[in-house]
């Protein structure tokens, strides 16, 4: 009956086009800014400070943690909800797996006990959450504070992979604590972090996009009663995605640990706001039922590509937070119009 | 507050107190004659006015004409521009082109502030009360007597009582806002719109959420204003309203006048033809009888053609002792006023609401205590009262809004096929009759009816035996509804169990089989349809027994 339901002008339909495309635009706009700076220099006899395998490599491994934890957090965000202690998370699930490591003298135990710390840690924050009704927010707000005060009993001090082992051993612990990037992938000249993360994000797409699980998670983000009056069983969907979370935040702090090389109280901290704002420029909704994978490893991209490249440029660190939050907001404020425009 | 500079004050107040005889005058002048509309001088007089919108165009030159002490009546389907047209005329929308004259005076009315000075008050549909606030600071927010710092609480307590008093409102003006049902919710609306000194009034379909009984007393305080000289907008689509309320009808189509016309000249036919734009000769659909397996013809209460069977349902006070049947291939309805316990009938058998007592039985499966999905497995689907809130995904597709009840249909192991998906949306798209460009439209972006007809193919697609249906046909035009009756009707004829619920009687008596009748949480009569009137229901309704 009504027409404006039915006809998409030819205008929005551009500007679907020029919106979804955006983000990979302003990405690939400054890699080409920074290329055509880093050819401008060897042409003047200077050395390319971009465009060079050691810089693409550090922004990639800076990444690899933050996307790891964002494709949970993606999960968490399109439900509906919201995980503020990921960052303590990822720190108490380091601190275990660092513990653990020393105590076995033997990684793969302690990873896979930090692991198994992250996804218990989930499964507390969906309890509360649905169990006791608390807020996400409040909920994850609470647990921010709770486990990162575990994190630091835990570590007590700094723990040093190898500690108190004979140095033959304690070298070959650290080589299996930090494998995940120094070990190359045979043939491919880049470490088992990034095959890593690239299977992580192919795991989760199919689970988000193509799976009953993820028409759920969708359904009870854009709208919990219809979902529940649709058969949804909407209480152990939920304890299940911040479950996952948990656990992607795990994986998240054993490769952020493993980065590093050990282990410290603080440790991933304040790591929740870039997770959350890689998830809210790559387009989801913090109201729920919106939000891809694609985007989140987008926007975590733009925002490290971003930050090295304000650094090569030798903008100070408080011009570059000035910078990347006024971004976080401009891609927030498109995200809105674009959908008014779209409505 | 918002302070305006005090000459237009000033001046507008001169205006406001100069208008009265005139009114007056007008007033006796047309009840004299009995308005036509050809030869009586409008107070309001809207002409071409025009109003585009990406992609729609919400009014094409519609004039408008209206009488001093009138009840005018514009009536449409969803989206024939009536809503525009009274914002248009309340200043919260600026037309495009066209002019407005009151008493022979062009003005601008480009805010709604500037209505208000000129007498134009409205009382928007959705309702735009602050919810944690008490009934007297909803009545007065924004406009609070007492000086310039401190508001004088007594004054504002005492008037807004008085008002309430006066539309017959139950609630004080204590009460906090959310603490109220929806009709009274709707009264301090209106009590809102009343504080202040207006001569037209606009309300915009103030019926949609009310029951008969509170309607009729909307209708005593709509009379009472137009004895009292104002002049009263009505919009509304429920034709059988009319004649009673009603001096004058404008119908709208599609963004156009269509015609303006004595109510008495108004009949329902012809109304229906108008806004429809064709041809509709009756209202609802023509049942069909089911005659397989348990028909309901034979009427008897044999174990075997029972299809849902309720016995002794209790849940606390609020349902007491509720037994019912349902037989295959009949339509029950469910009347009541609003709080009788209609809406919580329908959610508690659906295993939405936790029940105390009571069986329920299902084709002989127990589902006493069942949970939604349980209920659903079972075979019963529920189509609830407030679509957006409760059925649907609006941000998502059509395929996806459909398939959500029905994954496993559509699903190999956990994985979704989405070229299934999309066919099962197809086939109920065709069979509802949804009208989008594609299963992929987003369901926010469709009319209510098409909407609505979303959540039916839902459980449609389902097969399910039962339905529960909570006032499928609200917020639904005329056109819509009467496919959605049809829907109703068709799963009747193929052995369905259907209990809807409505706040409105003709439906039920055009659609029902059997009328169940619900009085403060118990079933205070069943009566068949068939010679049903609807005084007798609505007794029933009010005072818990068949006169």
């Amino acid at each position: 009956m009504n027409e404006s339901s039915q006809e998409i002008s030819p205008q929005s339909r551009l500007w679907k086009i020029v919106t979804a495309i955006l983000p990979y635009a302003v990405l690939l706009i400054i890699l080409g800014v920074m290329g055509a700076r880093d050819w401008y220099r060897v042409n003047n006899g200077m050395r390319a400070q971009f465009m060079t395998p050691d810089t693409l490599r550090s922004i990639a491994s800076d990444c690899a943690p933050i996307i790891i934890a964002a494709v949970g957090m993606t999960l968490i965000i399109v439900s509906g909800g919201i995980d503020l202690s990921v960052g303590s998370i990822m720190g108490i699930s380091s601190a275990v797996a660092g513990a653990l490591t020393n105590h076995f003298q033997s990684a793969p135990a302690g990873l896979l006990f930090g692991i198994l710390t992250g996804v218990c840690c989930g499964i507390f924050n969906g309890l509360l959450i649905v169990g006791l009704r608390v807020p996400p927010f409040i909920a994850t707000l609470g647990t921010l504070m709770s486990f990162r005060g575990a994190c630091i009993l835990l570590t007590n001090g700094s723990i040093f992979i190898g500690n108190g082992m004979e140095s033959s051993i304690a070298s070959a612990v650290r080589a299996q604590f930090t494998w995940v990037f120094s070990t190359d992938v045979p043939g491919l000249g880049f470490s088992v972090a990034y095959v890593l993360v690239a299977l992580i994000v192919a795991l989760f797409w199919v689970v988000l996009n193509l799976t009953r699980l993820g028409r759920r998670i969708f359904a009870i983000g854009s709208n919990e009663d219809a979902a529940r009056l649709s058969g949804v069983r909407v209480a152990p969907v939920k304890v299940g995605v911040y479950l996952l979370g948990g656990f992607l935040a795990g994986v998240a702090g054993i490769v952020l640990a493993a980065r590093i090389g050990g282990v410290a109280p603080t440790t991933a901290e304040g790591y929740e706001l870039p997770i959350i704002a890689a998830v809210v420029i790559g387009g989801a909704s913090l109201s729920g039922g919106q939000g891809t994978l694609s985007g989140c490893v987008i926007g975590a991209l733009l925002m490290s590509v971003l930050k090295t490249a304000c650094t090569s440029f030798q903008i100070n660190d408080a011009y570059q937070k000035i910078i990347i939050g006024l971004f976080l907001v401009a891609a927030v404020a498109l995200d809105q119009y674009r959908r008014e425009k779209l409505a | 507050m918002t302070v305006a500079p005090a000459s237009s004050r000033l001046d507008a107040k001169r205006r406001l107190e100069g208008r009265a005889p005139s009114i007056c005058f007008a007033m006796k002048w047309s009840n004299g004659l009995h308005i036509t509309g050809d030869n009586a001088i409008p107070l309001i007089s809207m002409r071409g006015i025009t109003k585009r919108y990406p992609g729609v165009l919400a009014l094409d030159r519609v004039d408008l004409d209206l009488l001093a002490g009138e009840v005018h009546i514009v009536a449409g389907e969803n989206g024939a521009g009536k809503s525009t047209l009274m914002k248009v005329l309340g200043g919260s929308v600026r037309p495009d082109s066209g002019s407005i004259q009151i008493n022979g005076n062009t003005v601008v009315l480009d805010s709604p502030l500037k209505a208000i000075q000129e007498g134009i008050t409205v009382v928007h549909q959705e309702f735009a009360l602050c919810p944690h606030l008490s009934v007297a600071e909803n009545i007065f927010l924004g406009q609070e007597p007492g000086g310039s710092i401190f508001i004088d609480k007594k004054a504002m307590l005492s008037r807004s009582d008085e008002l309430l008093a006066s539309l017959g409102a139950k609630c004080s003006a204590r009460d906090i806002v959310s603490t109220l049902g929806t009709a009274q919710m709707q009264l301090v609306e209106i009590a809102r719109a009343l504080k202040g000194r207006f001569h037209v009034l606009i309300l915009d379909e103030p019926t949609a959420a009310l029951s008969d009984a509170e309607i009729a007393e909307l209708f005593r305080v709509v009379k009472s204003l137009r004895e009292k000289g104002s002049t009263i907008v009505y919009i509304s689509h429920r034709l059988e309203e009319f004649a009673e309320i009603g001096d004058r009808v404008t119908v709208m189509r599609n963004g156009c006048k269509v015609e303006t016309m004595p109510v008495r000249e108004a009949t329902i036919p012809k109304l229906v033809t108008f806004m429809a734009g064709k041809e509709m000769s009756e209202l609802f659909p023509a049942r069909k009888p089911y005659s397989g397996a348990g028909a309901v013809s034979a009427p008897d209460t044999t174990q075997d053609n029972v299809l849902l069977r309720v016995e002794g349902l209790c849940q606390g006070r609020r349902l007491q002792n509720i037994s019912l049947v349902l037989h295959p291939g009949e339509i029950i309805g469910v009347a009541g006023l609003a709080g009788s316990g209609r809406t919580r009938l329908l959610r508690t058998l659906f295993g939405l609401e936790p029940l105390t007592g009571g069986e329920i039985n299902l084709a002989g499966a127990r589902l006493t205590g069942a949970t939604a999905t349980q209920t659903i497995a079972a075979g019963m689907g529920l189509v609830p009262e407030d679509r957006k809130t409760q059925g649907l995904l609006l941000d998502q597709s059509i395929a996806r809004n459909i398939s959500i009840a029905n994954l496993q249909q559509v699903s190999t192991g956990p994985f979704v096929s989405a070229r299934r998906e999309t066919l099962l949306a197809e086939a109920q798209k065709t069979r509802t009759t949804i009208k989008a460009p594609s299963v992929n439209a987003r369901v926010g972006t469709l009319s209510g009816g098409n909407q609505q007809k979303v959540v039916l193919a839902k459980w449609l697609a389902r097969e399910c035996r039962v339905l529960l249906l909570d006032e499928p046909a609200r917020g639904v035009d005329v056109g819509a509804r009467y496919e959605i009756f049809s829907l109703i009707a068709k799963c009747a004829e193929e052995g369905k169990g259907v209990i809807m619920v409505s706040s409105y009687l003709p439906e039920l008596l055009g659609m029902a089989d059997r009328i169940l009748v619900m009085y403060r949480g118990t079933l205070a009569a069943q009566i068949p349809a068939r010679g049903a009137t609807q005084e007798a229901i609505l007794h029933a309704a009010s005072v818990g027994a068949l006169s």
